[in-house]
């Protein structure tokens, strides 16, 4: 299915749904109670058929925190992504890995790294930082003693850069 | 012990220009006390003596031998891998008038260079720290690698070097000798893998002892041929018989058991732990495997003593095989000891292109190989090997040749018609140039 | 004949067996760099394999937050630095969508050629380190060979033998030197004989198929499942393949095979991947002849021109610090171990507000527990090199 079509087909099942503006690919805004319902009905629709969850990873904007969930499916050629909007403070969300068993590692590596809680997953423990670390690193305003973040504020260092006209205007 | 060194030992040199000259050293005690009676020496003392020197003889001889094939290894792997191997410990530079013969020089670094780097490699690990792991068994840790070697060494004993210089010439059950010696590797390697407190350790010891334990079978029933055929155990009449009987003064025995020849090579491979039966040491499984907790000269000794167990095995496989000292000229005993030493050297050669050419056998793979193909083919052959020899008893060796090349080719039909042929690659794509 | 009472010969009181852990890693000969696998054993039969991974952890993603567009590029060279190219590549293109940059045809064309060399380059890599850790010693010397003489050819291109940082946003970063393609063609040449060694010394022997046939079957449901792509999906028996499915840069124009395996077993992984490497020098090839082509054309053209700046420019000079628009895109590359995918969130600015990098090797090792299971522990490390993992790339 070309884009369009997987766009009005999705829209005519489930008329709630809203597209993310910004983005360059098909990413529907679902709300939390509705994920997984909209879940299964990708997987089991037949003219849907996604077989794979590409990739799951999480956004923090500072008021709010966003699940991506891209997924694809080899039988019908399309591509989707899925984006859920969780509270910041407490981000808890339900797995999807009885779905796609794929998402078990990328959930864990969501929840190692933004602290988000997956409801039923099979093993949610810390995959990539040391099982007793504390804190949730992606988070934005994490601090380590460690870390230095480059200056905000650009113009200081572009006055060392020289700017070269862009020759396709 | 010869008239002429009988005599010779009432020489003022007590005989050594003599024995130099013709390369024999073997001293019958009985005689030597009767031909020295001044000097009163217990029998069992010169015995003793005597033996204690060939014994070192020998075992200097190994020990040299199994250096100059560490080196051969190394260099013949890197020729293999289409690199140069050792090059810098032992360099081969000419000097003055030699310079101009540039390319002969080149040719001459890249096939002998770094021809000491053994030498330099001994010396490393033996500076190295002796470590004894805390929770290992420590004197079954310490005795284990002692007494691999004493294992793999105690088999020289019985081989031809030259006419006269076995150490137990007259040892009428020679041949069992060395297998009775050699068998003994698989409890010292057990021993190795238990007393290092290592999980690893002791998986790598017990696949060894169980691999060892597989193949000595097959071993041993590939040589029944050869014994069965000569009528003796006795390692010398195993080399006079390729010398002398047969239609034509003597035919090695891998003319007339090809089969035997074969099943021997395989089975050797994997008594000595070499690639493509290295699963104990596999180094990308088990990190070394039952020497992995061994450091220093611990870890030589295991090391030297899997190279001197393979040469023991390329020199089993020279003697019974390929006819051992004799050749050409072989009646001065120098120039059977050359003739001993090329044929080994083939077999050695043989040895390490296999090593580096094929991948490893897993476990079970190796052991259904030992039971399954291996010993029954063995038995086949020792039964055809009994047909041949009764066909031999009542006709002559007119039609030997029939004989030897039948099985050959029975077995080349049943080849032909179990195995596939190897589908070849799709290289088409390489001819296309744009 | 009955048995005395007190001897039992059935299963409930069999001999008493334990289970036996072994830990295999993180500093091992054959895990492919910090990988820690935690084995329960039964005798020789796997349980069950438990990978730890995080020991090469750099929180790239976390850099990626604070570092201007152009900065980030060394940084993907270091996820998986075998193939650095690709990676280099896939980030690029996510930027390029982002901020809506178009790419002259000479740099899409070099792109692709240099992507192509790398896979080749990383493919021989994978050949190499299977063979040792299957057994075999020579194949990894003749393959690091080979191997030795692209890195010398990338290193005349870029000065850089492993992390190349050549590819530019909008582009790469120089033009071919002079006799660059005249090198790459003797190089070609001398390959295509050095192939025929490399496929037959390993492929089809006895004792590598013993190993290999059979062992550590994948099936396809299992792989699609899982999330598995690249050359351990196509081994399987799915037939997909980024290049040729969800076309990017000048793969369209360009004409090649995609091998399927049959049955997701470790020999098909390996000749899959052996496969990939033929199609690779016949796409080489094919970008040598477009360049020609472009060259051509080159003095026709006016430089400075629409037409020039179109075709024969090898790089659209953004500026060092890019300013870009607020948006998102999830762009993805077949690299050499799966598809790479750059999911970059932008909220305008010259720094990303979000990078993830999607990599192959990471959904193609969460698949090893279940592969493993009722194996024996020989299988566990030929399988694992068939999945052909970069520490670099899993852990970012």
């Amino acid at each position: 299915m070309t884009q369009e079509e997987l766009q009005s087909y999705i829209l005519q099942k489930y008329p709630g749904f809203k597209l993310e503006p910004l983005a360059h690919d098909l990413t529907f805004l679902v709300p939390a109670e509705q994920y997984i319902p909209f879940c299964t009905f990708l997987k089991e629709d037949p003219s849907m058929a996604f077989q794979n969850v590409m990739s799951l990873t999480a956004t923090d904007y500072l008021d709010y925190m966003q699940v991506v969930v891209h997924i694809n499916s080899y039988s019908q050629k399309h591509r989707i992504a899925i984006k859920v909007t969780l509270d910041r403070e407490n981000p808890k969300i339900s797995t999807i890995t009885h779905l796609w068993p794929g998402a078990n590692w990328h959930e864990r590596e969501t929840y190692d790294l933004y602290g988000v809680l997956f409801d039923k997953h099979p093993d949610l423990r810390r995959i990539l930082l040391a099982d007793d670390w504390e804190g949730y690193p992606m988070r934005k305003g994490y601090t380590h003693w460690n870390l230095t973040p480059m200056p905000d504020d650009v113009t200081e260092v572009m006055k060392d850069y020289p700017t070269v006209p862009n020759p396709l205007g | 012990m010869t008239l002429d060194a009988l005599l010779a030992l009432n020489r003022w040199d007590g005989g050594l220009a003599y024995f130099l000259a013709t390369g024999t050293l073997n001293i019958d005690p009985i005689n030597v006390h009767l031909t020295l009676p001044w000097l009163h020496l217990p029998i069992v003392l010169a015995w003793v003596i005597s033996m204690f020197v060939m014994s070192g003889i020998v075992t200097s001889l190994v020990s040299v031998n199994v250096m100059a094939l560490v080196w051969l290894e190394r260099k013949i792997s890197g020729l293999i891998q289409n690199r140069m191997g050792p090059m810098m410990v032992g360099i081969i530079k000419p000097k003055g008038w030699a310079t101009k013969h540039h390319s002969f020089w080149k040719w001459m670094s890249v096939w002998f260079g770094g021809w000491l780097q053994t030498l330099a490699d001994g010396v490393k690990l033996l500076l190295k720290e002796d470590i004894i792991p805390t929770n290992a068994d420590k004197w079954v840790f310490i005795s284990a690698p002692i007494l691999t070697f004493t294992a793999c060494i105690m088999g020289y004993a019985v081989i031809p070097f030259t006419p006269n210089f076995p150490v137990l010439k007259d040892l009428n059950i020679g041949f069992l000798f060395i297998f009775a010696a050699g068998s003994y590797t698989a409890v010292s390697i057990l021993m190795a893998g238990w007393s290092s407190n290592n999980k690893y350790s002791l998986l790598g010891g017990m696949r060894s002892a169980a691999q060892i334990i597989s193949y000595e079978l097959p071993l041993v029933l590939s040589l029944i041929g050869v014994v069965m055929m000569a009528g003796s155990l006795k390692m010398e009449d195993l080399v006079n018989w390729q010398r002398t009987v047969g239609a034509h003064h003597g035919h090695w025995f891998i003319l007339y058991q090809p089969i035997g020849f074969l099943i021997f090579v395989i089975s050797a491979v994997a008594e000595t732990n070499r690639p493509p039966f290295d699963l104990p040491e596999a180094e990308s499984e088990l990190v070394s495997g039952f020497n992995t907790e061994y450091s220093g000269f611990r870890f030589s000794v295991f090391f030297l003593s899997e190279f001197a167990s393979m040469f023991g095995a390329c020199a089993l496989a020279a003697t019974l095989f390929l006819g051992g000292w004799s050749g050409p000229g072989s009646e001065n005993g120098f120039i059977a000891f050359l003739w001993f030493l090329a044929k080994t050297y083939c077999m050695v050669l043989i040895f390490m292109w296999i090593r580096w050419t094929f991948p490893r056998l897993r476990v079970d793979q190796l052991m259904a190989f030992g039971w399954k193909i291996l010993t029954p083919a063995a038995l086949i052959n020792v039964l055809w090997t009994g047909v041949e020899i009764a066909l031999v008893k009542a006709h002559g060796y007119q039609h030997q040749y029939l004989y030897i090349w039948i099985p050959i080719l029975l077995y080349c039909l049943l080849g032909i018609f179990v195995a596939k042929p190897k589908p070849r690659g799709d290289f088409s794509i390489l001819q296309e140039t744009s | 004949m009955t048995l005395a009472p007190n001897i039992s010969l059935g299963k409930e009181e069999g001999l008493k067996t334990e289970e036996f852990v072994v830990n295999i890693g993180p500093q091992h000969p054959s895990t492919h760099g910090l990988l820690r696998l935690v084995a329960t054993l039964d005798g020789e039969i796997i349980k069950e394999v438990v990978p730890h991974i995080g020991y090469l952890h750099r929180s790239t993603e976390k850099i990626a937050e604070n570092r201007y567009y152009h900065s980030f590029v060394p940084y993907t060279d270091r996820t998986d630095y075998i193939s650095a190219m690709l990676m280099n590549w896939g980030y690029v293109m996510a930027v390029e969508k982002v901020a809506g940059i178009c790419n002259p045809m000479r740099a899409e064309v070099i792109r692709v050629l240099i992507g192509e060399l790398n896979r080749l380059a990383s493919h021989l890599l994978f050949y190499g380190t299977f063979g040792m850790d299957v057994g075999a010693f020579t194949p990894f010397l003749w393959a690091f060979r080979e191997r030795e003489n692209i890195l010398r050819l990338f290193e005349s291109l870029c000065g850089q033998r492993l992390t190349y940082n050549y590819y530019r946003i909008g582009g790469v970063s120089h033009d071919l030197p002079k006799d660059w393609v005249g090198n790459l063609q003797k190089w070609l040449a001398h390959f295509k004989q050095v192939y025929k060694e490399l496929y037959d010394i390993l492929t089809y022997n006895v004792i590598f198929l013993r190993r290999t046939k059979g062992v550590g079957i994948l099936s396809k449901e299992q792989a699609i499942a899982w999330g598995c792509t690249g050359p351990v999906l196509r081994a399987s028996g799915v037939d997909w393949d980024l290049r040729r499915d969800e076309t990017y840069s000048v793969y369209k124009e360009l004409k090649f095979e995609v091998p399927v395996g049959e049955n997701g077993d470790v020999w098909d992984r390996y000749w899959v991947r052996m496969q990939e490497m033929l199609q690779s020098i016949s796409l080489v090839e094919q970008c040598l002849a477009k360049l020609k082509e472009l060259d051509d054309k080159l003095p026709r053209l006016q430089r400075g021109s629409a037409e020039w700046k179109e075709n024969a420019m090898f790089v659209i000079r953004t500026q060092s610090v890019l300013q870009v628009e607020p948006g998102e895109a999830y762009v993805r590359i077949e690299a050499a171990r799966g598809e790479l995918g750059y999911y970059l969130v932008s909220k305008g600015g010259a720094k990303p507000w979000k990078l993830k990098i999607r990599s192959g090797a990471f959904c193609n090792l969460s698949v090893l527990p279940e592969i493993t299971r009722g194996k024996l522990i020989a299988d566990l490390i030929a399988i694992l090199a068939s999945l052909d993992i970069v520490l670099g790339e899993i852990d970012r």
